[in-house]
């Protein structure tokens, strides 16, 4: 065993001993040794995928998980992630202990889907990160219910969809490997192919949040517990994003010219879709629960791009915006929990407290996609990736869609910064710090996003070959 | 020693003192930095005497994989805008804010838009001139809707939708540059020299989206609804930021665009019928107005047109006279909105009806009123008489004799200024009761923009010598 | 010497004045500094270098030049300038009483004449356009000086609207012929080739002159000019800054013959010669009737120079100076010691022997009888028009005209008071401050002593003598010696109460002679037009602004109307799930 992959062993052995202590804390009861040990871990687990993801270096182990730059760059980000999800649960779940121990199946679901080398691997994972999802929507309360069936019910149609679709590869790979599908093995006819293409991005778009795919999505995320749809948005939604280009980008590979156009449709939809709605919304939560939504569009810009110049765009905005998402409803969910709801509850918020103010502002305005804010970067490669590829009109539509968000995000920003005498707001540790950590990362890497960049290059590579 | 990084370093670090340092620290902070560079400024100015032309530059990497760096470059047009920007920002950062007691917040506006103005006029590559326009326009936003008047939402929103699209086509624009040029870049100069080469239906585009862009913020007629009521809104330091620097931004991008790209010479005639006609549209709506500060915001307007007018004419006299005009303009905008605000903070009236005889209790800023008019349509001593001088010029080349019309429009707005300054102001029979007075910030601020405006007046010869 | 010199004294007097504000000492300062620059310029007759150049910046290649010029034209000029500004400054000691008002009319008397002096030493057009410039600025700040009236600053606005029109068309004129020579010097542009271009700016530099000179159709700022203060219209309104114009085309008037172009100088001339004649008659207002006999006077020199004939029209300029100021400085005079401006409320002129000896002399001189300076000047212009009988015939008229209009204004304040007012009125030319008596004598003296300018102003300027024909002059005399006999019986005679309910039957004959009503109401109406398209554009501005908000409110509707979508009905999604699916095989499977 060569040292210099130890790191790549130490992330799984530490992702099982999560599983594990958040289980037996969970058995206890211990919130606080539970709140610990998992922001250690994770921790532990991310700095290990950092180390793993800036080398060229692979490694299967266990003839099931691949270690490579790829996997190492989506665990990397999903433990930071998980991080700040973590802390917001502990302050606001109301059971935390199971919540964690959900919540550790779920990483460990990423995980899983993130290393996967074959295709049940990917389903597999897909499957431990959905369910314990809607559990933990239905656990933390009576009037979460309804939320909590939805996503059931719609995200067990979408695994049905899926499991058709490999079922329809499976004949012409019997081992279900993630390698490309050899060009030369006899398909009778492409429709079945374009079938499973099909097949394969709608079940995946339901987790996207791609429209027509996506309906669910405003009322799960409205419905549930602020933490919960951070998780929902920021991570659960982002492995879709990965289990598509490990699919579409490694075994359909030379059908790109194929499925290009499909997401290029769906990708002009779900941005319009998601702006255009998202302007007649009063409430705050579900104003960024469509605003999420078109997000999604965005960063299928660069998947249909097709080029590796759109995957590391992806791969940027996918890391962008998951830090994004979970930043803002760290302020929605603190806001949540004093009853300011609607647009109009937010009048004079930068009286009431500048950090909740301000850190929103900037929030939205590198959501918006303003320089030199981390989202404007990420908007930018993307846009970029789209020209490159000649798909002009797609550019076009994308900036014209970061244009119309504008719209409603400055109408909040409007409302914050009105001059109105309300009781001032206490400080709140806990979401204060995650939208905090978001808030740098937003200034650092739209000041110097190169870092990211070269990783997500790293990662793109290691993907392709 | 390499003065452009400074320059661009001084912003920033005020930025994050006055973020941290107390709340009455901040004026001190916005003054000095907005000073620091305006002496710098004028360093780099004196350099260029010195060294008989003006040319300084400075390069760092950003986004290393796309070859994208924070690169500057100053040559004598970026120099003319980096004096009058600068010179105005420092006017409005001493005057500061006497309308509300938020320092802290305007200060920070202030040097950020600061930052934004002079980053954006030594940008060296289209990547970080569409950064800094998008800092500067949300600066500026900011600063309309925290800190002007009654109706100050909706303009401030209108405001940020009107210059956002613009600065969506510009990047719309900038990316289709680069991948349409034979080595991607984003690189000014080397756009300029191979702009041929892109093909002819995507530069009509290109030229298409840039027009737009910067036509809605220059403004121009049809896209100018945004001004006139981010004027009325905004403080008195926001309206000379508005209409001393932002609208630079566009007039700046008018002019790389038709020196870099050669299928502007097409449009040539027609732009300069859509400019006049901007202008002439702009006048006579003013005469309709009782709002002073609407007033000087169309009359705004009417000297972009009179600007664009002069890029179109696409000659030597032409460009560096609108130059010269942005510089001239610039300066006595900034100073005709200093002495309206003055006057609103004296008086407490803005309506021309209401506000009678101010000569008794403000009558330093009733002259200076009067000479603000007169910087404005060009009297003689002043920079904008330079500058009209040479925009016609170039007019009456490109355009032979239809190249004068537009001094009707400049007739006809130096009448209604008069008219204004006559009917209102020169008056001692029902002068208008004080609630405030003229302050040392106010006095410093005229003081520093007449000096410029008569030095640039009476002294072209420093910025004319550095022409080749 | 360097010309410009001339000016420096008047400057540091102007803000020296500024500065002293009210301090009694203000008007003297004033006052020196005036007679320094005087006694500059006179030390600067019979200088060699006459072309004098300073260059102000160059662009591309080409030099922007500031001329000046010390030929005996511009000599004349700056020595006519220089030296009527003492005499005013002069008067002014007596006629501005406030000192709270000093530091700002001698600030703004000074930099007119500044002004002056430096359009009088213009060597080329970019020195005299802002020469032009500030005369119009100054003019503009003189004649609204007591803003307290309502009515000094309406007339000032009038006065700067006209004269900007004025400005700017010389400030197109002057780009234009320098595209074509590169230069602004009036030397280089002498020897202008026939162009388009060419045509356009001479009609310009016409229309600048025309409305600097208060002719057709701009002549109605200088009647209302005259509610600036008394020395503001004897100085900028009669003797000086109203002759630019002349001046200007004096100086160009060979390219103007030419090109041809005389014809409408000629004709504007007339035009104006008539207006002003006419309405001078029947101008109840002091000052106002003297204002519309200078806008005769200047339409005279047009005329001459529409003749081509240059002598004449320099000599009724020189003499035109004397006069007018000295009958201004006069009104000044009656309108102090009767506190109206109202010719008919204004009684005892004749009280004060000198003073009214001098008006005489000044009424004579204008009316163009031997041997006054007047004389030579009237003469020689109508002298120069004998050659064109239908020209000759119209001045012959105005002749007439002149004198009723001039006698009847030297006569009807010479009447004697109502017994309760007389001893006030006549105590009030008493009273008379010897400051304003002095430049008065003085200008009568040079009434009459220029006279011998007739023999050497031409010799000095290098042109040949106007002529003046006897026969003419005859005639004319005949004429004024008919219009005084005429004015004496309906004004000043025991008769003259019958005279003039004889002439009330006459009235409506006389609305001819209104015609200036006729001019202000075009001119309103112009203004109206403007008006009228100012606010169909604003209506629109207001409009279409409005049409914007719509587009943002509409894309508001669009997200409710597509947010029905979300039913909250899980079938509903499953159902749409499906669909999608089922939609997306149909669109890509037919690809």
């Amino acid at each position: 065993m060569q040292y210099y992959l130890i790191p790549a062993y130490a992330t799984i052995a530490l992702t099982l001993a999560y599983v594990a202590l958040s289980v037996l804390f969970a058995y206890t009861n211990s919130r606080r040794a539970a709140f610990v040990t998992a922001t250690v871990l994770l921790v532990a687990i991310g700095v290990f995928a950092a180390i793993m993801a800036s080398s060229p270096l692979e490694i299967t182990i266990a003839n099931t998980l691949h270690a490579y730059p790829f996997s190492m760059f989506f665990i990397m980000a999903f433990s930071l992630l998980a991080v700040l999800v973590n802390i917001l649960s502990y302050r606001y779940s109301t059971d935390y202990t199971a919540f964690s121990m959900l919540f550790s199946f779920i990483f460990m679901g990423m995980f899983l889907v993130s290393s996967a080398n074959n295709l049940f691997s990917i389903m597999l994972g897909l499957e431990i990160v959905s369910i314990p999802a809607a559990f933990t929507i239905l656990h933390s309360g009576k009037r979460h219910i309804e939320a909590a069936v939805k996503f059931f019910i719609l995200s067990a149609i979408s695994v049905a969809v899926l499991t058709f679709a490999l079922a329809l590869i499976f004949p012409y790979d019997l081992q279900m490997g993630l390698t490309y599908l050899a060009p030369n093995f006899q398909i009778s006819s492409g429709y079945i192919i374009a079938l499973a293409i099909i097949f394969i991005i709608a079940a995946l778009g339901f987790e996207m949040a791609a429209f027509p795919f996506n309906l669910w999505v405003p009322d799960v995320y409205e419905g549930s517990p602020s933490n919960i749809t951070a998780m929902l948005a920021g991570m659960n939604k982002k492995i879709a994003f990965v289990a598509l280009i490990e699919i579409l980008f490694v075994i359909f590979i030379n059908y790109a010219t194929e499925f290009s156009p499909i997401i290029v449709l769906l990708s002009i939809l779900t941005m319009f879709f998601g702006n255009i709605v998202a302007l007649s919304q009063a409430n705050v939560k579900r104003m960024f629960a469509y605003s999420s939504v078109s997000q999604a569009g965005y960063i299928m810009i660069g998947l249909a791009a097709a080029t590796q110049f759109g995957l590391e765009a992806s791969a940027f905005q996918i890391v962008a915006h998951a830090l994004m998402i979970i930043g803002a409803f760290a302020v929605i969910g603190w806001m949540e929990s004093l009853n300011i709801r609607s647009v109009s509850d937010y009048t004079g918020l930068h009286g009431r407290n500048q950090f909740a103010a301000g850190s929103l502002t900037v929030l939205m305005l590198s959501m918006a996609g303003i320089p030199p804010l981390m989202g404007f970067v990420g908007k930018f490669l993307l846009f970029s990736s789209a020209i490159d590829a000649r798909l002009v009109a797609l550019a076009v539509l994308g900036i014209l869609n970061s244009f119309i968000s504008i719209y409603y995000y400055a109408r909040v920003i409007n409302q914050m910064y009105t001059r109105k005498n309300s009781a001032r707001i206490a400080a709140e540790p806990y979401a204060m710090a995650v939208a905090l950590v978001a808030i740098l990362f937003i200034f650092a890497l739209g000041l110097y996003p190169q870092p990211l960049i070269s990783l997500a290059h790293n990662a793109m590579v290691s993907l392709r070959s | 020693m390499n003065i452009l990084p400074i320059i661009i370093a001084i912003p920033a670090i005020a930025l994050v003192l006055i973020a941290l340092l107390k709340e009455r620290h901040s004026k001190l902070i916005s003054t000095a930095s907005t000073g620091i560079v305006l002496a710098l400024s004028i360093a780099l100015l004196a350099l260029s005497i010195q060294a008989g032309k003006a040319s300084f530059s400075q390069q760092y990497s950003y986004i290393g994989s796309l070859g994208i760096g924070l690169d500057l470059n100053v040559g004598i047009i970026q120099l003319i805008l980096l004096l009058v920007s600068s010179a105005v920002l420092f006017a409005a950062a001493m005057s500061g804010n006497t309308e509300d007691e938020k320092h802290r917040l305007s200060s920070f506006l202030v040097v950020l838009f600061q930052l934004a103005s002079v980053g954006l006029f030594s940008s060296a590559n289209f990547f970080i001139f569409f950064i800094f326009w998008d800092v500067g326009v949300v600066a500026l936003f900011f600063m309309i809707n925290t800190l002007g008047s009654a109706n100050r939402k909706i303009a401030s929103i209108n405001f940020l939708i009107y210059e956002l699209f613009a600065s969506a086509l510009l990047l719309l624009a900038i990316l289709l540059i680069y991948f349409y040029t034979p080595v991607n870049s984003f690189d000014l100069s080397y756009i300029a020299a191979h702009a041929g080469l892109i093909p002819a239906n995507i530069q009509m585009i290109i030229f298409a989206l840039l027009f737009v862009a910067f036509m809605i913020n220059m403004p121009l007629f049809p896209t100018h609804f945004w001004l006139p009521d981010a004027h009325t809104e905004a403080s008195t330091q926001g309206s000379m930021l508005l209409s001393g620097v932002l609208t630079k931004y566009g007039g700046y991008g008018m002019l790389l665009l038709f020196t870099m790209f050669p299928i502007s010479a097409q449009f040539s005639k027609y732009v300069a019928v859509l400019a006049a006609a901007s202008a002439f549209y702009a006048v006579f709506v003013l005469m309709r107005q009782t709002d002073v500060k609407r007033i000087i915001a169309y009359s705004t307007i009417v000297e972009m047109g009179i600007i664009m007018f002069g890029i179109s004419a696409v000659n030597n006299y032409g460009i560096y006279g609108s130059a010269y005009a942005m510089l001239s303009h610039g300066l006595a905008v900034a100073l005709m909105f200093l002495a309206v605000g003055v006057l609103k903070h004296v008086f407490g009236e803005r309506d021309i009806r209401v506000l009678k005889g101010t000569v008794v209790n403000a009558r330093s800023t009733t002259y200076i009123f009067l000479v603000g008019t007169l910087a404005m349509i060009g009297f003689p001593f002043s920079a904008t008489f330079i500058a009209d001088i040479l925009i016609f010029l170039g007019a009456i080349q490109a355009f032979g004799v239809y190249g004068l019309i537009p001094l009707g429009a400049i007739a006809m707005l130096g009448a209604y200024l008069y008219f204004v300054i006559n009917k209102s102001m020169l008056s001692t029979k029902e002068a208008s009761s004080t609630v405030g007075a003229t302050t040392m910030g106010h006095r410093l601020g005229y003081a520093l923009l007449l000096l410029l405006i008569f030095a640039f007046g009476t002294m072209p010869f420093l910025l004319l010598n550095l022409i080749r | 010497m360097f010309a410009p010199i001339v000016i420096v004294p008047m400057l540091i007097g102007a803000f020296a004045s500024l500065a002293l504000g009210s301090r009694g000492s203000t008007k003297y300062v004033a006052l020196a500094a005036s007679i320094v620059s005087f006694a500059l310029a006179l030390s600067m007759l019979g200088t060699q270098q006459q072309a004098q150049d300073v260059n102000w910046f160059a662009f591309a290649g080409n030099a922007f030049v500031l001329n000046f010029s010390l030929a005996p034209i511009h000599m004349l000029l700056l020595l006519i300038v220089a030296g009527v500004t003492p005499l005013v400054l002069g008067y002014s000691i007596g006629f501005m009483r406030l000192p709270s008002e000093h530091g700002r009319y001698y600030f703004e008397m000074l930099l007119f004449a500044s002004s002056m002096a430096l359009f009088a030493i213009s060597g080329g057009f970019l020195t005299m356009f802002i020469g032009w410039e500030l005369l119009g600025v100054t003019s503009y700040l003189l004649i609204g000086f007591w803003y307290g009236k309502e009515a000094a600053p309406t007339a000032a606005r009038k006065a700067i609207t006209t004269i900007l029109i004025g400005d700017l068309a010389m400030f197109g004129a002057m780009l234009l012929l320098w595209t074509a020579y590169h230069s602004f010097s009036f030397a280089v542009i002498q020897g202008v080739q026939h162009s388009a271009a060419a045509t356009v700016a001479l009609s310009l530099i016409l229309v600048a002159a025309f409305t600097k000179s208060a002719q057709f159709p701009f002549n109605e700022w200088l009647p209302d000019a005259m509610e600036g203060p008394t020395p503001v219209s004897a100085f900028l309104h009669s003797s000086t800054m109203v002759k630019a114009g002349v001046f200007m085309i004096a100086i160009l008037l060979p390219i103007y013959a030419g090109y041809g172009m005389l014809l409408p100088i000629l004709a504007i001339g007339i035009v104006s010669t008539v207006i002003g004649a006419t309405n001078a008659l029947v101008s109840t207002h002091i000052k106002r009737a003297l204002a519309y006999s200078t806008i005769e006077d200047l339409g005279l020199m047009f005329i001459a120079l529409g003749l081509n004939a240059l002598g004449a029209a320099i000599m009724l300029f020189i003499m035109q100076t004397f006069y007018k100021a000295l009958l201004f400085m006069n009104a000044g005079a009656i309108i102090k010691s009767n506190n109206t401006e109202e010719m008919w409320r204004s009684y005892e002129s004749a009280s004060h022997r000198p003073l009214f000896i001098a008006s005489v002399i000044g009424v004579l001189s204008l009316a163009g009888v031997f041997p006054l300076s007047g004389f030579f000047g009237k003469q020689a212009v109508e002298g120069a028009s004998v050659s064109a009988p239908l020209v000759y015939a119209i001045l012959v008229i105005v002749q007439l005209l002149t004198g009723l209009y001039i006698f009847r204004w030297l006569l009807i304040p010479a009447r004697r008071a109502p017994d309760n007012i007389a001893p006030k009125v006549r105590g009030g030319y008493r009273a008379v401050s010897i400051a304003m008596k002095i430049p008065i004598y003085v200008l009568a003296a040079i009434a009459v002593a220029a006279s011998a300018l007739y023999l050497l102003a031409p010799a000095y300027l290098g042109i040949s003598a106007p002529q003046i024909n006897v026969a003419d002059a005859a005639v004319a005399f005949a004429l004024t010696l008919a219009a005084l006999v005429a004015s004496y019986y309906v004004y000043a005679s025991r008769s003259a109460i019958k005279a003039a309910q004889a002439l009330r039957r006459y009235r409506s004959l006389s609305v001819p002679l209104y015609n200036s009503i006729f001019i202000n109401r075009a001119y309103l109406a112009i203004a109206a037009a403007f008006g009228a398209i100012a606010y169909v554009v604003d209506r629109f501005d207001y409009w279409a602004y409005s049409r914007v908000r719509v587009v943002s409110s509409s894309l508001i509707e669009m997200g409710r109307a597509t947010s029905r979508i979300e039913s909250g009905n899980v079938t509903t999604y499953a159902a749409i799930f499906v669909g999608g699916i089922t939609a997306l095989i149909i669109i890509f499977g037919l690809l």
